[in-house]
């Protein structure tokens, strides 16, 4: 599959982090494909790397500390990192939204909720003031609030509220990609399942596409289509939903899936996957997972382990599997 | 869409935004002490634009009959030692020490907040440069800054406000800066990036709004230091010459004679105290009214 064909493509990204003499890799060789109107998850620990992803797509990487220092990202055939920063104006907010983990504090506390939303609309689009109020409020609508609560702060909405302002403003513009950076964190369970449920309903309503930051395989499950393992920067598993969640083959994705309760069987203590998600600065060599994996062997521990393709679409990093290697 | 937005919903983008200042103002006489803030501050700026009208006496007109009178009918706030009324003189001399403060206070603080925010916003080398000069210009002491600043430019009033705010300026950089930040790394922050907003943008519209408060508690303070230190600047012949009254001079004035004629350096102290609470009441209302969880 081309670059030049696929809606969104990703290769070989690399992010570092820099702060004073140390240097953390964040981001290693990272590359995936989206097509139109499907999501793709991107699962992984705390740090994996997976929010700095969704920043890169974005161009909106802190700099310093985080430095892009390879890669390239096609959208629709256009390369974004060579993009100037005017072109990059239609894209970002416009074609690109994002929806950000922390409704709590995603939300400017000084300005209404409505004129949050008016503001994406007059940057993007050539409304009037008034008409811009109008359209917020369909917005407000459409994600289930109240249009008079338009003039309303943030602090007067709850936390599944704030989230469902925030989900308004990235569609606001219809974007043709949103990337939803763990979305439902912050929310309780009932809450949760509300909002992927208005996700889900909305990315079909506007055939948007989606990358789905999470860490929670549930959410996974409700809402993807292909799903990406990341762990220290790498995607270490990728494939169907039903590739990852039926046969789970790196022992990291198996690690997760272990760790999981169970509603049926009663343990008193989860699996967990033994040891720390390795430091950042200092990566083992080889496989990043070999430390903690109990399948590793000479062969893990040196040299980067390449992809492996098990099933059409299904990619695997790791030695322990009989399949073929692809380059 | 029949959707009212209250009041704002006039159509127009001028009527929307003088309704939101007025929403603002009547937000912040709310509050009892903001109340009172705002009348007292009323109060004194109106008497003291109605000197020519309500002054018993003209400014420079001396009453050789009754020199260093304390408080009497003819003079309630006494006379000064060239039989000077003095509450005329406090009313004329409010006209100038008002503005004087204002404008000083004022106008260092606003570069202040500008640099500061430029600071706070960009980091990295921006930040460590404008930092490092705010060090070495905070480390000049504010009064010799302001004599150096007045004896290059020259007395008048738009340099004597140069001079008195020249020192405020570090101030209002670290305020800034510091409370930035704080608000940089929050997410709301991103999320304006990430709608594109411009840097300008975000800096003054997103993250200012909400670093502000510190800063206009500081400013209002700093109006009372700002009378005192042109007062000073008077004394040593450079900032408003005499004899035009001035409430920082006045108070000078009579301090080489506060035992025997107290009366000289207890009214304008008293109307400088007075005048500072006012701001300071405002200014603590107007931070208030500008805090949207504080509203109901």
């Amino acid at each position: 599959m081309s670059e030049k064909n696929t809606f969104l493509s990703v290769k070989d990204l690399e992010v570092i982090y820099t702060s004073g003499k140390k240097t953390v890799k964040a981001v290693n060789g990272v590359s995936f494909n989206l097509e139109k109107g499907r999501t793709l998850g991107l699962v992984g620990e705390t740090g994996a790397g997976k929010t700095t992803i969704a920043k890169s797509i974005l161009r909106i990487l802190p700099d310093p500390p985080a430095k892009l220092v390879g890669g390239k990202i096609y959208l629709e055939g256009k390369e974004i990192n060579s993009l100037s920063e005017d072109e990059m104006r239609t894209i970002r907010g416009g074609k690109i939204a994002m929806i950000f983990q922390d409704p709590m504090t995603a939300l400017n506390p000084l300005m209404t909720v409505g004129d949050q939303i008016v503001e994406v609309l007059l940057l993007h689009n050539k409304y009037s003031t008034q008409e811009a109020k109008n359209e917020a409020v369909k917005m407000l609508e459409m994600v289930g609030i109240p249009g008079e609560r338009y003039i309303e702060y943030p602090h007067q909405f709850s936390g599944g509220m704030k989230q469902r302002v925030v989900i308004a403003m990235a569609l606001t513009c219809n974007p043709v990609l949103l990337l939803a950076d763990e979305p439902t964190t912050a929310l309780d369970v009932t809450i949760q399942a509300q909002v992927l449920e208005l996700i889900n309903e909305l990315k079909q309503k506007y055939s948007t596409s989606m990358i789905l930051i999470t860490h929670d395989l549930g959410v996974i499950a409700q809402t993807c289509d292909d799903v990406a393992v990341i762990y220290a920067g790498k995607i270490v598993e990728m494939g169907s939903k039903a590739d990852i969640f039926l046969h789970p083959t790196h022992p990291y994705t198996q690690g997760l899936f272990a760790s999981l309760p169970s509603m049926t069987d009663h343990a008193d203590r989860l699996t967990p996957i033994p040891g720390m998600p390795p430091d950042p600065t200092r990566l083992p060599e080889g496989c990043a997972f070999h430390p903690r994996c109990k399948y590793a062997t000479e062969k893990c521990k040196s040299g980067s382990v390449p992809a492996m393709e098990l099933t059409p679409g299904h990619f695997c990093c790791c030695y322990n599997n009989t399949a073929k290697e692809v380059s | 869409m029949a959707i009212r937005f209250g009041k704002k919903q006039k159509g127009e983008d001028e009527a929307e935004r003088t309704s939101v200042l007025w929403e603002t103002l009547t937000r912040m006489v709310k509050s009892p002490s903001a109340k009172i803030g705002t009348f007292l501050f009323a109060f004194i700026v109106i008497v003291c634009i109605l000197a020519p009208v309500i002054a018993p006496y003209g400014v420079n007109d001396m009453d050789l009959l009754h020199l260093k009178e304390p408080p009497t009918l003819a003079h309630p706030f006494g006379t000064d030692a060239l039989g000077r009324d003095l509450l005329s003189r406090l009313l004329y001399g409010g006209q100038y020490s008002i503005l004087l403060g204002l404008c000083a206070s004022l106008f260092g603080n606003g570069v202040g907040v500008v640099i500061g925010c430029i600071a706070g916003y960009f980091g990295k080398t921006t930040e460590t440069i404008i930092m490092r000069v705010m060090d070495v210009w905070a480390s000049i002491p504010g009064m010799l800054l302001c004599i150096l600043v007045s004896t290059v430019l020259g007395s008048g009033f738009f340099n004597t406000v140069l001079a008195l705010s020249i020192g405020g300026v570090p101030n209002g950089v670290r305020m800034t800066r510091g409370q930035i930040l704080g608000e940089r790394s929050k997410e709301y922050i991103e999320a304006a990036q990430s709608i594109n907003c411009s840097k300008a943008s975000i800096m003054f519209k997103h993250i200012l709004p909400n670093v502000i408060s510190p800063t206009i508690v500081g400013t209002t303070m700093g109006i009372g230091g700002t009378i005192t230190m042109a007062a000073s600047l008077s004394y040593i012949g450079l900032g408003v010459q005499p004899p035009t009254p001035e409430w920082g001079a006045m108070l000078a004035d009579g301090r080489s004679s506060m035992l025997t004629l107290p009366h000289l350096i207890m009214f304008p102290g008293l109307v400088i105290a007075c005048f500072v609470l006012s701001i300071n009441l405002m200014g603590d209302g107007l931070r208030d009214a500008l805090d949207p969880k504080l509203r109901s």
